[in-house]
């Protein structure tokens, strides 16, 4: 019966599914052409906010200009560095917190709560916090700790930029990944880990055997979103340290933002732009097909 | 004899558990702390734990900025993009979940795409905020 209902239910269906598709791609289309044409238009144009007598068709002299600045090369391998070091910590961080707080312990509600605070806080609230409550070198808190136990305090934002700016952005991703993570460890049969357990196997085993296979499906929407996110984090550099000192904490994304808004090249922005475009779709490419791959598994 | 066996780990399950989220919590309790501090306060060294509590600060807060305008600013523009996202977001992803064509996989790869890019780039950089939004929808509803 449900055969012989099949063809003409289906053709109607997918016109339905079509009108409804529809006005989330058309308008996503014209959000997102007009920036990318306006962009790549800008990119081969020499025009400069400061000089307005510095105009016309620049050819590929942005790109060039681009690609051959040293501050490119060091600010992509920042950003690579930030997505993966942040990624490592709160994935990995993630999974073992999200098993810790899945076992009995006296409050464990309102300790789960103040683990997934972090994550409600704003970008540049929490930067702010690092930066002078906690970092400062003269009145830190962890500062204080460490002259409390005879250590020098470091300058942490001046003498390690990157790192530092890693661990702020870790801090708020953390809460993020042991959120999803801990659902995902809730969801699994408490009868599986207890057959485990009754076959003699300990608790490493059960962990590598039966909770992180579960857990796989959650890591990588975890991996995926963080990454979207991580590509593009601006907030917390320019609240930071802006990019400094020198280049050593600027990624991609502050790099355009300081060729646009601090030198007013709006045409080797629009450059950078243009390549961070081309970066990104890549990753999303290999990304995307990998996530799908394991979601429809 | 399994109820002595069982209970040290599980006090330091619970030892380790509070300790970490503590902290975690810990810069954000400071924060709350450090608002009721006065300026002196705030800046000394070596950090007060024990002060003389104020409300000076939230008093300036309040005087100095139009606190609230920034609130409601802040407000309206997130729900009227989650609004607009849910709008186009929820019939899109129905669509793709339940009836997926030839080409889904290929719009949805663009769809996650356009929110990769660094905004800055754009020069255009509100305007993408809702489609973040649609995919998060999107993910939500992958059967």
């Amino acid at each position: 019966m449900e055969a012989a209902l099949t063809p003409p239910d289906r053709v109607t269906r997918k016109k339905g599914a079509g009108i409804f598709l529809s006005p989330a791609v058309i308008i996503l289309l014209i959000w997102s052409l007009i920036p990318l044409v306006l962009t790549l238009w800008y990119s081969f144009q020499n025009y400069n906010l400061v000089d307005p007598t510095l105009k016309g068709f620049a050819g590929v002299s942005n790109y060039v200009y681009l690609l051959t600045d040293p501050d490119f090369l060091y600010s992509l391998l920042n950003t690579v560095l930030l997505v993966l070091g942040v990624l490592v910590v709160s994935v990995g961080g993630g999974v073992l917190l999200a098993v810790l707080y899945d076992q009995e312990f006296w409050g464990r509600g309102i300790a789960r709560v103040l683990v997934i605070s972090p994550f409600f806080v704003m970008p540049t609230v929490s930067a702010l916090l690092w930066k002078n409550l906690m970092l400062h070198p003269i009145y830190g808190v962890y500062s204080a700790f460490m002259r409390a136990v005879g250590l020098q305090p470091i300058d942490w934002l001046a003498q390690y930029p990157m790192q530092t700016v890693m661990m702020i952005v870790a801090w708020e991703w953390l809460p993020f990944a042991v959120l999803i993570l801990l659902t995902a460890v809730q969801s699994l049969d408490h009868e599986q880990k207890e057959a485990a357990r009754m076959d003699g196997a300990g608790p490493i085993a059960r962990f590598r055997y039966i909770i992180l296979p579960h857990l796989s499906r959650a890591i990588t929407v975890v991996v995926m979103i963080e990454t979207i996110y991580l590509l593009t984090v601006f907030a917390e550099i320019s609240v930071t340290t802006s990019g400094g000192p020198g280049v050593a904490s600027t990624n991609l994304a502050f790099l355009i933002f300081s060729r646009a808004l601090q030198q007013f090249d709006i045409g080797g922005a629009s450059a950078g732009g243009v390549v961070a475009i081309v970066i990104a779709n890549i990753i999303a490419a290999f990304l995307v097909r990998a996530v799908a791959r394991n979601l429809e598994a | 004899m399994a109820s002595k066996k069982n209970r040290l780990p599980k006090i330091a399950i619970g030892f380790v558990g509070w300790a970490v989220a503590l902290w975690i919590f810990f810069p954000l309790f400071w924060m709350v702390l450090t608002g009721f501090k006065s300026e002196m306060d705030a800046i000394s060294t070596p950090p007060h734990l024990i002060f003389h509590p104020t409300l000076q600060s939230y008093h300036d807060v309040f005087a100095q900025e139009n606190y609230w305008h920034f609130t409601f600013n802040t407000v309206f523009m997130s729900v009227l993009a989650t609004g607009c996202a849910l709008l186009l977001g929820v019939p899109a992803a129905y669509s793709m979940a339940f009836y997926p064509g030839k080409r889904t996989r290929g719009t949805l790869l663009w769809m996650l795409s356009t929110r990769m890019l660094p905004l800055s780039g754009c020069l255009c950089r509100s305007i993408s905020s809702p489609n973040r939004r649609i995919f998060s929808i999107r993910l939500s509803v992958w059967p």
